[in-house]
């Protein structure tokens, strides 16, 4: 198992394939395993592919602090000089997109574009459809059964996020080869016990609305229609230059487990030349939410369900 | 071309098991219809670093990511260390039973 000791900590990593450098950035709770039955096989054929554990997760690591999205970049950066990788392509789920964006911000040398798939920004915390979300009348009965009812997380999340995070990881596990099993682990209970990463991750760190504002990297956003998130990607149309946004339909948060080909698909033109596919679409779409262009993504769930 | 047989490589991958987890809490006996998920509270990180190990003790690349999709795909409830050893047998350089 490859590890580099970076920061002080000793960073669990995986690099396979040739080609230029795409790095893949998971996010809070997750591990580099997201990526590796379908992602990185697919992406390995044209690219160098490395992809890694975020500190405190997985195999990496675990430190009290540190987990806020610019700290995150500042492993992410060490990790990159580690294996000689001048400049790569990031691809960041959820969290993972955050701190895409924030080595951009900080590093924008090092970093060719960033696909960030459904990722919450922390500035745009404002914009989230919580309320919208399909899953409080499809999993109703479900979530009641672990406590967890809509007018109780927006109080107690706005209070004592740590609280949510274990409530919610009582609910067995939604997908992969765990599913139905609990996603309250040792190794989990340990992260969120044991560290600061759950106020972390909502800072905004130096990531504003302003500082987004002054990234030229090109950023492809690929966003679930169910997602809470949704919104922000379109917000974003209207404040990023280099900027392009899919929204696919019926499916939320975790699209990219339920249809890892359809993500590919949407990512593998940006990722080929990120600045001229963004540029392209920018030039047959106009401006701003013109961008904004939805993709057909229904998986077989009962997401109609929806009222 | 060395041979390996199965037995050699059951104990092998016991092995491989103790040491990738530091807080190893099981104390039965591992036997092939033993469950990384279920039994062994596997996470997908840990199958995922098990193949890291598994091809680093035998310096060999494995198809591992394609393993774990077919198990998947199978809708299997678990993998079992027997799925495991069927799968390193078939795919383990100068083991018996690989395919030509």
């Amino acid at each position: 198992m490859a590890k580099a000791l970076l920061n002080g900590i000793n960073v669990h990593y995986q690099v396979k394939g040739e080609g230029p450098d795409v790095v893949l950035v998971h996010g809070i709770t997750s591990t580099l395993a997201l990526w590796y039955t379908r992602i990185m096989p697919a992406l390995i054929q044209d690219y160098r592919v490395t992809m890694y554990d975020l500190r405190g997760h997985g195999y990496t690591d675990l430190t009290p602090s540190g987990y806020t999205s610019g700290e995150m970049a500042v492993d992410l950066l060490a990790l990159m000089d580690h294996l000689e990788i001048e400049q790569a392509r990031l691809v960041g789920h959820s969290f993972g997109g955050s701190i895409g964006l924030h080595l951009a911000l900080l590093h924008p040398d090092r970093v060719a574009g960033v696909v960030l798939s459904d990722t919450g920004i922390a500035c745009l915390r404002r914009l989230r459809t919580i309320r919208d979300w399909p899953g409080w009348d499809l999993y109703r009965d479900q979530l009641a059964k672990y406590g967890i009812t809509y007018d109780w997380f927006v109080e107690a999340e706005s209070e004592d996020v740590a609280t949510v995070i274990r409530k919610s990881i009582e609910i067995p596990q939604q997908f992969g080869p765990r599913k139905g099993s609990t996603r309250a682990t040792p190794r989990f209970r340990r992260l969120i016990e044991e560290t600061s990463v759950s106020g972390d991750f909502r800072q905004v760190a130096g990531l504003t609305e302003e500082r987004l504002a002054e990234i030229t990297t090109p950023v492809a956003a690929v966003y679930g229609e169910t997602s809470p998130y949704k919104e922000m990607a379109v917000h974003l149309a209207g404040i990023r230059p280099n900027y392009s946004c899919e929204i696919l339909e019926d499916i939320g948060h975790f699209y990219l487990l339920l249809r890892p080909d359809m993500f590919l698909e949407r990512i593998s033109g940006f990722l080929r030349d990120p600045a001229a596919y963004v540029a392209d679409r920018r030039g047959s779409e106009g401006e701003n939410g013109e961008a904004v262009r939805r993709a057909t993504g229904a998986p077989p769930a009962p997401s109609k369900g929806r009222s | 071309m060395k041979v390996v047989d199965r037995d050699k490589v059951r104990n092998e991958l016991l092995t491989i098991l103790t040491e990738l987890r530091e807080d190893w809490e099981y104390s039965n006996e591992i036997t092939e219809q033993t469950g990384i998920f279920s039994d062994l509270e596997f996470e997908s990180i840990d199958a995922v670093a098990l193949g890291s190990a598994v091809e680093e003790h035998f310096d060999q690349s494995l198809p591992f990511a394609e393993f774990l999709i077919k198990a998947g795909e199978r809708q299997v409830k678990d993998i079992t260390i027997g799925d495991l050893l069927d799968f390193l047998m078939a795919n383990l350089d100068g083991a018996k039973g690989r395919p030509k």
